[in-house]
């Protein structure tokens, strides 16, 4: 119920994921302008460039979906309602990663054609992706509710949350540029359940804070 | 005993016990500070590696030791204030974030000064020195976050929860710093093996660790009675203490 409800607001606009597939295109592009066009020199960057393009799309895109909802009351509906709280979170997160992460992942192999990188090491990326951005989408609907109904600047969350997203991104970059070294693999897997599983508790506590403000 | 616990819970029996405990920090810092830095600076002697400017050790190694603890000071104290929402908890948490954000930028400050004539560059891209930086971070969302939320009670309690977070990843975060590091730098310079030291560099060194900790309870024991008089400015009891 609550999953379809977040996927028709999704497709029935989804300028929101569009803009944030643009926004990783472009910041991609911009990289060989300042840096250099040679694929020699290119290559050894594009994991890295890739995954911090992701993480800031993840961040800008986060609080999208929560701000009109606080806005229009319907997250406070959602907290009153009999769903568990932390399955309103999770669908959230779900939502986000639907919206933002995997259009991210499914534009992957373009950008890394963007930056010359070589076919095997594209399949290891999208395989770091594919357990990487699930726990992005988790830690950014963790600070859209921490920030939501703030008067905030929109540097905000990311200060709140860029932190918590360096071992994700230390783990996804290394496990693609070793070659899917299994140490990595592992760790990531680990990561992802061990935050599939807090984040959405720790998220029903702060909405609690978010509805009361 | 559990009386003499829900007592200092009180702000009003805090601010009237607590105010006998300043002086005696501020002896206790100003002494072993004072004879600290003397000993350091003055007495101890050079290392026989490094030079004179082994010295910066006796702040920085101190000021690094107190950076970690006091964000742990601080997710325990946000942790105490979800439980039990004491608001002398709420209050400790918002006045330790900017002594312990502060703290933190000095043991990176410090580092990156000695880094330099020791290693010949100002940043070196080294777990310690991430994990450090990752730490000032963290310090820098709850500030960030009480600053924006403004002095409700709900701000506190969300940048107690963002604390708690912050406490539970540390760990999470240090070891997937080291993986990163051991991977991708060779053991060129290291701080860790170190020729063991001798009392006459320990000594200062211990004394100085307890003279940071001394001044830091002290801070932050201000601080928090200041705080306390601002939040309770209605109340009878800052008014009485506020007309003797």
């Amino acid at each position: 119920m609550l999953l379809r409800r977040e996927l028709k607001i999704m497709l029935r606009s989804p300028a929101g994921a569009i803009q944030s597939l643009m926004f990783a295109v472009i910041v991609v592009a911009l990289f060989p302008l300042a840096i250099t066009p040679d694929p020699s020199q290119l290559e050894p960057l594009g994991v890295g460039l890739i995954w911090v393009v992701t993480l800031l799309a993840c961040l800008l895109a986060a609080d999208k979906s929560l701000v009109s909802d606080y806005a229009d009351g319907s997250l406070e509906q959602m907290v009153l309602s009999d769903y568990p709280l932390w399955w309103v979170c999770l669908v959230k997160s779900i939502a986000h990663w639907v919206s933002c992460g995997l259009p991210l992942l499914l534009m992957a192999p373009m950008l890394a054609a963007m930056l010359a990188m070589p076919s095997e090491r594209v399949v290891w990326l999208m395989a770091s992706l594919i357990l990487g951005s699930p726990i992005l989408s988790l830690f950014c609907t963790l600070g859209a509710m921490l920030t939501v109904g703030l008067n905030q600047s929109s540097a905000l969350l990311p200060i709140l949350i860029a932190p918590f997203l360096v071992p994700t991104l230390i783990l996804g970059t290394q496990w693609a540029t070793t070659g899917g070294e299994a140490f990595y693999g592992y760790m990531l897997s680990a990561l992802l359940c061990l935050s599939l599983v807090t984040l959405p508790i720790a998220t029903a506590v702060v909405a609690k804070i978010a509805v009361s403000r | 005993m559990w009386r003499w616990f829900h007592q200092w819970g009180s702000p009003k029996f805090f601010y009237h016990r607590s105010g006998a405990l300043i002086p005696v920090l501020a002896l206790a810092s100003g002494l072993i500070l004072g004879c600290g830095v003397f000993w350091g600076l003055l007495i101890a002697p050079a290392d026989y590696q490094q030079g004179e400017s082994v010295r910066i050790m006796y702040v920085h190694v101190p000021a690094a030791i107190l950076a970690q603890s006091s964000y742990a000071m601080m997710a325990v104290m946000a942790l105490i204030s979800l439980i039990w929402r004491l608001k002398i908890a709420d209050a400790a948490v918002q006045t330790v974030a900017p002594i312990g954000a502060c703290i933190t930028l000095l043991a990176l400050a410090t580092g990156s000064l000695w880094g330099k004539p020791m290693w010949g560059t100002f940043w070196v891209w080294d777990a310690r020195l991430t994990s450090t930086l990752i730490l000032f971070f963290l310090f820098a969302g709850v500030l960030a976050l009480r600053n924006a939320a403004g002095q409700s009670q709900t701000a506190g309690r969300a940048a107690s929860v963002l604390a708690v977070i912050g406490l539970l990843n540390l760990p999470i975060i240090k070891y997937s710093v080291d993986w990163w590091f051991t991977l991708h730098q060779p053991a060129s310079f290291t701080l860790t093996e170190r020729p063991a030291m001798p009392f006459s560099m320990w000594g200062p060194l211990l004394m100085m660790v307890v003279g940071f900790y001394a001044w830091f309870f002290l801070a932050w024991l201000i601080r928090l009675r200041h705080e306390l008089v601002k939040r309770e400015i209605r109340s009878d009891w800052v008014q009485q203490t506020m007309k003797q």
